[in-house]
């Protein structure tokens, strides 16, 4: 028994996010972001003792949701972001998407202007592809052949889309916005902004599907900055 | 009796004016085609008219019925006029729950979760474009297209259209285009106008 809570309290610490050194006269912003089902079906889940299956396309086994293929998992969702926004970072990144017949991967980007993207072309076709808003921003990247890479430095602010003048689909989100520097997670994962200029920022927290939460964040000197979020969609529109 | 009688009179007049505005011999009809630069083939375009003056046309309260049987929203493409709603029926044949959301701009919103038999109700009074999501399963996913006019018509490729039952007025003539390398370029139609209107879809 004891061995048992001494494993379970490893894990626990493991999981939480530690607060990364900082230099001096520096700043940090670390934490964890994770997913989460909607609280109803959450609160469903643990009154509902029977393990008997069915319930929302799954079971619930001692009050937990058994996710099925066909349901999203929550615990394991990946592409979520979360966003530093400094309007005096200058440093141009760039982001790489393969797209095949399974589409864009990733599926989805956060970035901010003066960034580039990189596609591989993996489709059996050449393509046109696109970045848009919902008005009339729009950026073309160079035709690519088949299996042909062509780059693009973004402009657009915004939800954007990407797309090519071939088909609907594929699709990928980008999230746009000016300073933005992303850290890519999967549910559960810890991120950190290490050594920034002490100061006010906003962190956004973002999934394409999930939607936004940002926060407003003050650093002081040699401060390291916990700030830990859940993504659940009601916890986003009822926010 | 002065009084009586303006009133009487006032009242004739509004009731000749609400029949003549609700007469079916004052509408007509709009004949017209759609072309897209360099001949691409689109999906699901909606030709749709939206009023240049205020109260022009009269509010709505159509309701539309989806169905999320197998874990599907049936239809996934709704076009609804202003002040329409959406009844989102859990007619699933075995206990499955749904939940449906939207961040949209134009609705956001979030019904809650809806056991099997449930109905989930949502009146959408904002013209936009909505997504929706259950966020209960993956591939759930649907469009709401909401227009300023209920005078629309959804085409599965370019070509020919014809709009019916339009109030005399003036009218923007537009479309909205899914795909988004193209946008519309919206035509002005005035009074009685029945020659055959050519919609133009080019690229961004």
């Amino acid at each position: 028994m004891k061995k048992l809570i001494i494993i379970g309290l490893l894990i626990v610490s493991a999981a939480c996010a530690s607060a990364p050194e900082t230099a001096p006269g520096k700043a940090s912003i670390y934490g964890t972001l994770k997913a989460q089902s909607h609280k109803d079906f959450i609160k469903k889940s643990q009154n509902y003792d029977n393990g008997n299956g069915g319930y929302g396309g799954g079971s619930i086994f001692s009050g937990a949701i058994q996710y099925t293929k066909n349901m999203i998992n929550y615990n394991k969702l990946s592409e979520l972001y979360a966003c530093l926004i400094d309007p005096e970072h200058k440093e141009e990144t760039l982001h790489i998407l393969e797209v095949g017949p399974e589409g864009f991967s990733p599926g989805s980007l956060a970035l901010a202007p003066g960034d580039s993207i990189l596609i591989r072309n993996n489709t059996s076709q050449t393509r046109h592809f696109f970045i848009s808003d919902e008005g009339e921003g729009f950026q073309a990247f160079p035709p690519m052949g088949a299996g042909e890479e062509g780059r693009l430095t973004v402009k657009l602010e915004g939800l954007l889309e990407l797309g090519s003048d071939e088909d609907d689909s594929p699709t990928a989100s980008l999230f746009s916005k000016k300073g933005l520097i992303g850290k890519r997670l999967s549910s559960g994962e810890s991120y950190a902004f290490e050594n920034v200029d002490p100061g006010s920022y906003q962190v956004v927290f973002w999934h394409w599907r999930l939607g936004s939460i940002i926060h407003e964040v003050t650093a002081a000197p040699g401060e390291s900055v916990k700030l830990d979020e859940t993504l659940s969609v009601d916890r986003i529109i009822h926010n | 009796m002065t009084s009586r009688s303006a009133k009487s009179k006032a009242a004739l007049f509004f009731s000749a004016f609400w029949i003549l505005q609700a007469s079916p011999a004052l509408a007509h009809s709009l004949n017209g085609n759609v072309r897209v630069e360099g001949g691409k083939v689109l999906k699901n375009l909606i030709v749709y008219l939206i009023p240049k003056r205020p109260g022009q046309i009269k509010a709505s309260n159509k309701t539309h019925d989806v169905s999320q049987k197998g874990r599907k929203f049936n239809p996934d493409l709704i076009v609804a006029y202003q002040g329409d709603n959406v009844r989102f029926l859990n007619d699933e044949s075995r206990e499955i729950d749904h939940n449906v959301y939207s961040l949209s701009k134009a609705s956001t919103f979030d019904l809650g979760l809806g056991e099997k038999g449930s109905v989930l109700k949502k009146s959408f009074t904002r013209p936009g474009r909505v997504n929706f999501y259950c966020s209960v399963h993956k591939r759930m996913e649907g469009k709401l297209v909401v227009l300023p006019s209920p005078y629309f018509a959804i085409l599965e490729k370019p070509g020919a259209f014809t709009l019916e039952g339009i109030p005399k007025g003036e009218w923007e003539l537009t479309a909205l285009v899914f795909h988004r390398r193209y946008k519309p370029r919206p035509v002005i139609i005035k009074n009685g106008d029945n020659g055959e209107i050519i919609l133009e879809i080019v690229k961004k």
